[in-house]
């Protein structure tokens, strides 16, 4: 049984359609890249996972269980968390009180603590940067203080939208090799990235959205390999 | 001696501005969470007035003593009213956002007018006339426990605001509610949550002003084109800003209207009122 499955989805904003039958599956423990140009429908699919979307069609399985009506604040608990497109940080809000709220549907005080170190370590700069409020951060740490949100609820399946978006590429490293760690740790990845090449190659597998249908899908190494990608996405 | 009389003056602008704070601190909190102007609101501090007023010639009870009774029944109101009109209204235009909340104000004074009679009421009770001298100034005892609950009231909010979880999610939610759901926060709640505590907020300003001002079914006119003012002057959404800006107006009023006449109070507070709209329309405190 796959941690999440995507069924047959199809999303509309006032009956303009954005996404088509699409189905996606996340298998638990795997980083998976859903990969695409411009308004091919990559937020629109993460955010009908979290519940910010209705589905025009389809299912949301989350596992096992159907979630396609579940309300998007009683799906965080359910152990999944979107770090979304734009960060949409509480930006007068400190970074430390943007990360306990990360941890909202949680109550237990000292594995909220543990989750805050976790945090820390992954980003040592939010911890000298705890009470600053979150509107004044730089790009980049704005960006590593949204990944920590989204951590604090201590998900099983985070999901990521562009989080390379605006930042250096030095940086841009840095959060993938973070990703990545993350992913070591258990939790289970789905990652939206513009930035096709990088995602691609952390990822294990892949899907291609072209728009609002898959067009494309297998290993990451598969699609970076393939002579359309590499026209169409890499330049190559 | 004329020191003496203006620095009376301005600190009772004050103690009548600690009440303009508190009833626009609910205003402003209901306009942060929801974007929604409630026209109503004058009416929350009138039934607060009504509360203490039937209360005391009922049971004989003191309106400080009542107050937690008050307190639960605005905010019962408040969930109330957030439950039967401004759910519905949440996603409608702004014009019928503000002709929601608008025949609330009407209806609400209709049925104060019908049950309880157009009538001035007073509540003379054992410190309503009391008096305090304080280094040559004379203040109403009224007044200064007034001031005093206000400032109370709102350190309360403020408390609550800055320093619990739930608090936080209401800011949270204020500043961005999708991603306040993202992080598991029931926007609906906190909606309702925020109605609660502003209806509250102005209860508690009527209960305070029950002892020393007349009540009657529009005594709320007197409050909200001030609260109002007070809110932008603010910062649109915010406690503190409120607070502060809830003082200014208090004190410009009632000093304005000493050196200008009484007749120009009003139109003193509004030329204010223009002038921040011109200059800063983020508010005092709000930022640009
Ligand atoms: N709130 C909305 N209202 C109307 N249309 C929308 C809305 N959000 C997205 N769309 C449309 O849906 C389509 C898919 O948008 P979406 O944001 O999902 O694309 P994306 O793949 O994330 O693009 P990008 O890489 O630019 O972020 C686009 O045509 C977009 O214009
Ligand atoms: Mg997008």
């Amino acid at each position: 049984m796959s941690m999440l499955s995507l069924q047959n989805i199809a999303i509309r904003y006032n009956k303009v359609p954005a996404v088509h039958d699409v189905s996606i599956e996340v298998e638990a423990g795997e980083i998976v890249a859903l990969v695409g140009g411009n308004g091919a429908g990559k937020s629109s699919a993460l955010r009908a996972v979290a519940g910010l979307n209705p589905v025009a069609a389809g299912k949301v399985v989350f596992n096992g269980v159907d979630i396609t009506q579940v309300p998007a604040h009683q799906r965080t608990g359910l152990g999944l968390s979107l770090v979304p497109e734009g960060r949409r940080l509480f930006p007068k809000l400190s970074v430390e009180k943007n990360l306990r709220l990360g941890a909202f549907t949680r109550r237990d005080a000292a594995e909220i603590e543990e989750s805050l170190d976790y945090a820390f370590t992954l980003f040592p700069i939010l911890k000298e940067r705890r009470q600053q409020v979150a509107g004044t951060l730089s790009g980049g740490e704005q960006q590593m203080l949204a990944i920590g949100r989204g951590l604090m609820a201590k998900p099983r399946l985070l999901m990521l939208d562009e989080p390379s978006w605006g930042i250096a590429p030095k940086l841009v490293t840095k959060i993938l090799d973070t990703i990545q760690q993350v992913n070591a740790s258990g939790i289970t990845i789905l990652l939206v990235e513009q930035n096709i090449k990088r995602a691609l190659e952390i990822a294990n597998r892949g899907y291609v959205l072209q728009t609002g249908r898959i067009v494309l899908a297998g290993s990451g190494r598969d699609l970076l390999d393939n002579p359309e990608i590499q026209k169409a996405y890499l330049g190559i | 001696m004329t020191g003496e009389i203006l620095l009376q003056t301005l600190l009772s602008g004050v103690l009548i501005g600690l009440i303009y704070a508190l009833v626009a601190v609910g205003l402003t909190m209901i306009f942060g969470v929801m974007d929604i102007v409630n026209f109503a609101h004058g009416e929350f501090l009138m039934f607060g007035m009504y509360s203490s007023f039937w209360l005391f010639s009922l049971f004989a009870l003191d309106p400080l003593i009542t107050l937690p009774l008050t307190v639960l029944m605005l905010f019962a109101l408040g969930l109330v009213v957030y439950q039967l009109v401004i759910k519905r209204i949440i996603n409608a235009p702004p014009l019928s956002q503000i002709f929601a909340t608008f025949g609330m104000m009407i209806l609400f004074r209709g049925l104060a007018q019908f049950f309880w009679k157009p009538d001035f009421r007073t509540i003379e009770n054992s410190y309503s006339s009391g008096k305090v001298v304080f280094a040559g100034l004379h203040f109403g005892l009224p007044q200064i426990i007034a001031g005093v609950g206000a400032i109370l009231a709102t350190g309360a909010v403020w408390w609550f605001i800055n320093r619990t979880r739930l608090g936080a999610a209401l800011e949270a939610t204020a500043q961005d509610k999708d991603a306040a759901q993202l992080m598991g926060i029931p926007s609906q709640r906190m909606f309702a949550l925020a109605w609660g505590i502003g209806a509250a907020c102005a209860g508690v300003a009527g209960v305070l002003l029950s002892s020393f001002f007349p009540i009657f079914p529009e005594v709320g006119a007197n409050f909200i084109l001030i609260a109002f003012v007070v809110v932008a002057l603010g910062g649109f959404g915010s406690v503190s800003g409120a607070f502060w800006a809830g003082i200014i107006v208090g004190v410009v009023e009632v000093v304005g209207g000493f050196l200008l006449g009484p007749e120009y109070k009003m139109a003193i507070v509004l030329s204010l009122f223009l002038l921040v709209l011109l200059v800063r329309p983020q508010g005092l405190m709000g930022r640009a």
